[in-house]
């Protein structure tokens, strides 16, 4: 067990985040895949994630009636000064595997409550997630909805140095296109979310600690200049979207949307219509054969 | 046909290019199952004219003398949207 730490920083897409905790922290509280993200300090946007482990009397008293929205696994409600998220796993050893999230209205505090994990567990924890309990996607969308980004459901890869991106939703392939890429050497970035944020007027692409079931986890960034849509066919076969609003349909499709206000849909609508002034859209239809990565290859 | 109708304060419409999208506000997690709602053409003239004042009937003849289309054409079509878009939850009654 590493040397107990009072707490730790992380950084993505220009946000760094400060964990703080009541327990000590080691090098096994958080997975080692995560190392990659830690930096020594803050850096020019701090976000503050705190956890406790102890669940304020005020949340246990909160009801389903009083929720803004209430779905399997997730209440929110609403106060004065934050949002708070309950979360109850689908499969709940006992009630008190509850955790509650609270969010300060703008995102750059979240504080973690749970009272099932004592200092050892955490100690131990590898938690994959710096909120702990699976809820690093809300917060960094809703973080990136204020600094002109969004997290896309798709695999991010290098093409001719620039960066891409596969988006899709379950199913619609990205898993099988991405290991066609890798046999061929291509460099992935980022599984089934990636950050893609507007920096100095262009688009740009970020891996995270966020990723779906075949963690493929980097720290790296790129200019992002493609999206491809994917189907999958009986052919194969590259096409252009020039429309905006079908580009916008269709990335609105993969975007990760915790979002709950209208304000907060509005600027997510401005982020994507600035998206798709930047980069070029396609349609990708593919079979498993694998000829499409020689098609995906000729497009500039 | 004199009930008026108005948008739901639990969507966000965009006139993006010829096309108006909507989107639900449902909070959640990483939400993938809200569908997107798309008008174009007569859909989006009829959305246009959809302000929690005008009714339905109004609406119809304005886009009956814009189109010079019969007013009974424009009044079934504009009633069929609306009613797809009150079951959607998009409208609500004013």
């Amino acid at each position: 067990m590493g040397k107990p730490l009072k707490n730790k920083f992380f950084k993505t897409a220009g946000m760094t985040f400060e964990v703080r905790t009541e327990y000590p922290l080691t090098d096994m509280t958080f997975h080692p895949r995560l190392s990659m993200f830690e930096t020594r300090d803050h850096g020019p946007d701090p976000i503050v994630i705190e956890h406790f482990f102890s669940i304020p009397a005020a949340f246990k008293k909160l009801e389903k009636k009083d929720a803004l929205s209430s779905r399997p696994m997730w209440t929110i409600f609403k106060n004065k000064t934050a949002w708070v998220y309950k979360k109850t796993p689908a499969l709940p050893v006992s009630e008190d595997d509850t955790a509650f999230f609270e969010f300060e209205h703008d995102f750059t505090t979240c504080r973690v409550y749970s009272d099932f994990l004592g200092p050892e567990d955490y100690a131990d924890g590898r938690f994959t997630s710096l909120t702990l309990f699976g809820c690093d996607q809300v917060l960094i969308s809703r973080l990136l909805t204020d600094r002109q980004g969004l997290v896309l459901h798709s695999n991010g890869f290098v093409r001719n140095g620039k960066g891409s991106l596969l988006a899709g939703t379950s199913g619609a392939g990205k898993t099988t296109l991405t290991q066609m890429l890798k046999t061929k050497n291509f460099q992935i970035v980022s599984d089934d979310r990636t950050i893609v944020k507007m920096e100095e007027n262009q688009a740009v692409m970020h891996g995270s600690w966020l990723h779906g079931t075949t963690p493929v986890i980097t720290n790296s960034s790129y200019p992002l200049n493609s999206v491809f849509f994917l189907e999958q066919a009986d052919e194969n076969k590259i096409i252009p979207v020039h429309k905006n609003n079908e580009k916008i349909s269709s990335l609105l499709q993969a975007v990760v949307r915790p979002h709950i206000t209208a304000e907060e849909w509005n600027t997510l609508l401005d982020n994507v219509e600035k998206l798709v002034k930047h980069v070029a859209c396609y349609r990708l239809l593919f079979d498993l054969s694998g000829n499409i990565i020689k098609i995906l290859k000729e497009i500039k | 046909m004199k009930k008026i109708y108005t948008v739901s304060e639990n969507v966000v419409a965009r006139k993006i290019e010829d096309e108006i999208v909507i989107v639900p506000i449902i909070a959640g997690i990483g939400s993938m199952d809200d569908d997107l709602y798309t008008l174009n053409n007569t859909g989006k003239a009829i959305w246009e004219l959809i302000d929690g004042k005008r009714c339905l009937f109004d609406i119809g003849r304005i886009l009956s003398d814009r189109y010079d289309a019969p007013l009974a054409q424009i009044l079934t079509q504009t009633q069929e949207l609306i009613s797809t878009l009150l079951e959607k939850g998009i409208l609500v009654e004013a």
